[in-house]
């Protein structure tokens, strides 16, 4: 019966059917389920799904972002309960668009499926100097920090960041995103993590904290 | 130890030079002036600086593997931004890496202005210094033209200096005047006629007019790919360049190739007319704003950062000299002012040529290109944006696209069932250009091979499209299908892959959600429209039912779209002949407010929204 009910709630995510996961996500918790296994087994299987077909190119960004609107209404029912039982986190991240950037289309849908993949995410927003990064990631406790740009322009800043994390002595992975962003730029400003799109991003933030 | 340099030449062109070792291949064609193609401004993305390197360099990198074939690696070919210099080497620069435009629009339509230009010619008759007098003739050719309604405020020292001599062959002059600035004076009343030039700088393509001022008449046409295309395809690429590349020399060598490029319009333009540049008086140029910082020799850099600044809005009057250009000397280039950060004096041309103030019903002007530029003209008030397309449109984020040279797809339709396609120049296919993918990409839509949220259908879903189309489906692992357009000369399929209908969406969307943002700043609805221009040469290509079925431009009957090309050339030339189109630039460049859409906190809906395409009806 749970059983059923969970692969409904994550057809209703891939379906994006806002309604219906809300409905069954209280029908889940109705039936005595526990928010983080229908977290675990409902919604995470969904998304999942989701950033697989967007990285396939088989759906796109507005397909995406009905599936992250169902998650989230979901999510905000078990959000609540989730703090409360003090379930454990997969991980913190503290994610913004970097200072002279205002693009943040791209982190959003990295913010979801982060979300959907069962970490604790931040956001930031755009236009990000590195003390709110460096302040946030202090205050939150963040496993991860992670810095999008979609422009050559701005991009360079992702380093100011990440030396200042250094400098401050923070014990924090970084990761680095976004359409002018190579593996190899990556590697030449010091990050930890590169992703080339959101599914890929959900994968490094697991390997970076080895779960 | 000193360094050890080895000597690079590059292929066709015999340009070479002595490197020191670890030279990228990139840098040593940028600094020999060999123009390769770069769209992605040497980030080892776009894969159009292909070279075949003759002699040993460094190990192919991670994205070349990516990037190039195993026959490509066997041949020796590499990305010239990623290969770095080991040894003496010859490269081999393939024609498919130095692009020559083969369609350039150069015409526009535009309404006629009456031919009025601010350049005139006063010709004077001075009498003799009578003994016993006091008089000087400079002071006195000036009385002289103030009498006759010329009067002069401003002329160089070199009017003076050349005065005598020209008084020496006669008290007939003519005088060359530039609004109340006396820029030169010529001996006789029959002084040759005298020239303008109309310039618009792309950031792909410049085009240039001659006209004979004395007249009103063109007298030539001339259009260039811009040389800065080596250091980027797209005008944030090149600011990248010029400050984190080259941040010493950057902001010279952009500049110093716009001028050469200008330059070489000049000359090939005064050729082809029979002219003499020192006849040229007379100079308007216009841009996007970043392309006309740089052709100005301004630092564009602070416009592509938050929040985000132009240096100048303009209108510039320049004497010519300042800018190196090949005209008189004493001759004036008019920069056109600009409308808003990313809203240039190219728009501001274009709105100089139409008549958007007439009768207050609502007009809609776009352009597009890699930035997209829109304005919307509605009860008395004008508002304008723009948005990033992105390159999709010139083919560059496109797995088999190509930019409009010979052999790129340019044109498709579905006949009988299957689909037909004819390439420039009528040659064997080599990849899709930005008119063909639109073709492609709207015809599948129509045939029911391309679903509303953009997928390319499996064979077993795309149960309405006819056999033929089906069969040139290709099934990947994932589920995602591509679909074969032609063969290739390799024998390989020229593809339209489902990643690249997810390009277009992100360029279509970004159009639709500025125009989308204006009309709801101006409470406009889409049907209410009267008449809506579509500028720039990608839309010359473009049908009104093809950009409704895009969802490119809202739903609006198609027979209210009009498509007037290069309106920016033909604003310059208004500019250039009417004192009136001048006074009406500069009006509207008072008068256009520009909205910032990234700003609005709907603009990530209205985005979103506009990648879906329309429902077919």
């Amino acid at each position: 019966m749970h059983k059923e009910l969970l692969q409904q709630l994550a057809q209703a995510v891939i379906d994006g059917n806002k309604d219906q996961a809300e409905t069954l996500t209280n029908q889940l918790l109705d039936a005595g389920l526990e928010a983080k296994a229908i977290l675990d087994n409902g919604l995470m299987p969904g998304m999942d799904v989701v950033g697989q077909r967007f990285r396939d190119n088989l759906i796109f960004v507005p397909e995406v972002l009905i599936a992250a609107r169902a998650m989230k209404a979901s999510l905000a029912i078990l959000e609540p309960l989730l703090a409360a039982s003090n379930a454990p986190q997969v991980g913190t991240v503290v994610i913004g668009t970097v200072k002279g950037d205002i693009h943040d289309i791209g982190k959003n849908i990295v913010i979801m499926m982060l979300r959907g993949a069962g970490f604790r995410v931040v956001d930031l927003g755009i236009d990000t100097p590195a003390e709110k990064f460096l302040q946030a990631a202090r205050e939150e406790n963040a496993d991860i920090v992670g810095m999008s740009a979609l422009l050559t322009t701005t991009m360079g800043y992702m380093k100011t960041v990440i030396e200042r994390l250094k400098a401050e002595g923070l014990r924090v992975k970084t990761m680095v995103g976004g359409a002018p962003i190579s593996p190899a730029f990556a590697e030449q400003i010091g990050a930890d993590g590169y992703a080339k799109n959101a599914a890929e991003a959900v994968d490094k933030a697991k390997a970076l904290l080895g779960v | 130890m000193p360094e050890t340099r080895f000597t690079v030449s590059f292929l066709p062109g015999h340009r070479s030079g002595k490197f020191p070792s670890g030279t990228t291949l990139r840098d040593a064609a940028l600094q020999l002036g060999v123009l390769i193609d770069s769209t992605c401004a040497g980030m080892g993305r776009c894969g159009q600086c292909r070279v075949e390197v003759k002699g040993p360099a460094s190990p192919l990198t991670a994205l070349e593997r990516e990037l190039l074939s195993p026959q490509e690696i066997n041949k020796g070919v590499r990305l010239s931004c990623q290969a770095e210099i080991r040894a003496d080497a010859v490269c081999l620069v393939p024609e498919t890496s130095t692009t020559t435009i083969a369609s350039i629009l150069v015409e526009g339509q535009a309404e006629v202005q009456e031919f009025d230009p601010d350049l005139q010619l006063v010709k004077l008759s001075l009498r003799e210094h009578r003994l016993g007098e006091t008089f000087f003739e400079m002071e006195h050719l000036l009385q002289v033209m103030a009498q006759r309604g010329a009067p002069v405020t401003s002329y160089p020292l070199s009017v003076v200096q050349t005065l005598p001599q020209v008084l020496r062959q006669g008290r007939d002059v003519t005088a060359v005047v530039y609004r109340d600035r006396l820029l030169a004076l010529e001996s006789g009343r029959e002084a040759p006629a005298v020239f303008g030039v109309a310039v618009d700088v792309g950031t792909t393509t410049l085009a240039a007019k001659l006209v004979d001022l004395s007249e009103g008449q063109v007298v030539a046409v001339a259009s260039e790919t811009n040389p800065q295309r080596a250091v980027g395809g797209d005008v944030i690429a090149r600011v990248h360049y010029l400050r984190e590349q080259n941040p010493q020399n950057g902001l010279k060598y952009l500049h110093r190739l716009v001028i050469r490029a200008i330059n070489t319009l000049i000359d090939r333009l005064c050729e082809d007319a029979g002219v003499s540049p020192d006849r040229i008086f007379k100079l308007t140029l216009v841009g996007n704003t970043i392309m006309q910082h740089l052709a100005l020799g301004v630092d564009p850099s602070a416009l592509t950062e938050k929040p985000y600044t132009p240096a100048v809005k303009g209108p510039l009057t320049v004497p010519a000299a300042e800018l190196k250009l090949s005209m008189h000397p004493q001759g004036v280039v008019y920069a056109i002012a600009n409308l808003g950060c990313f809203v240039g004096s190219d728009i501001t041309a274009v709105l100089t040529v139409l008549d958007l103030e007439r009768g207050g019903a609502p007009q809609l002007v776009v352009d597009i290109g890699t930035n997209g530029e829109m304005v919307l003209a509605a009860g008395g008030r004008i508002i304008c944006t723009s948005s990033p397309a992105g390159p999709a449109w010139e083919g560059a984020s496109i797995e088999w696209g190509t930019p409009a040279v010979a052999g790129a797809i340019e044109r498709a339709r579905v006949v009988d069932g299957d689909v037909q396609f004819t390439t420039i120049a009528r040659q064997p296919a080599i990849g899709i250009c930005g008119s063909g993918l639109v073709d492609l990409v709207c015809e599948f839509r129509r045939c029911g091979l391309i679903d509303a949220s953009g997928r390319i259908l499996p064979p077993e879903r795309a149960v309405d499209a006819p056999d033929a189309l089906r069969q040139r489906l290709v099934a990947r692992e994932s589920g995602a299908c591509d679909i074969r357009i032609a063969p290739a000369a390799d024998g390989r399929w020229i593809l339209l892959k489902q990643k690249d209908i997810r390009e277009v969406q992100l360029a279509k969307a970004a159009i639709r959600a500025g125009i989308e943002i204006l009309l709801r700043e101006l409470q406009v609805k889409p049907v209410d429209l009267q008449r809506v221009f579509v500028a720039g040469a990608f839309g010359n290509h473009l049908r009104g039912e093809d950009a409704v079925a895009l969802g490119l431009l809202p739903e609006i009957p198609p027979e209210r779209i009009h498509f007037i090309g290069n309106a920016a050339l033909a604003g310059a030339e208004a500019v250039l002949t009417s004192k009136v189109a001048r006074e009406k630039a500069e009006h509207l460049a008072q008068k256009v407010a520009f909205v910032e859409i990234a700003e609005k906190p709907e603009f990530q809906d209205v985005f979103v929204e506009a990648m879906r395409f329309p429902e077919i009806i």
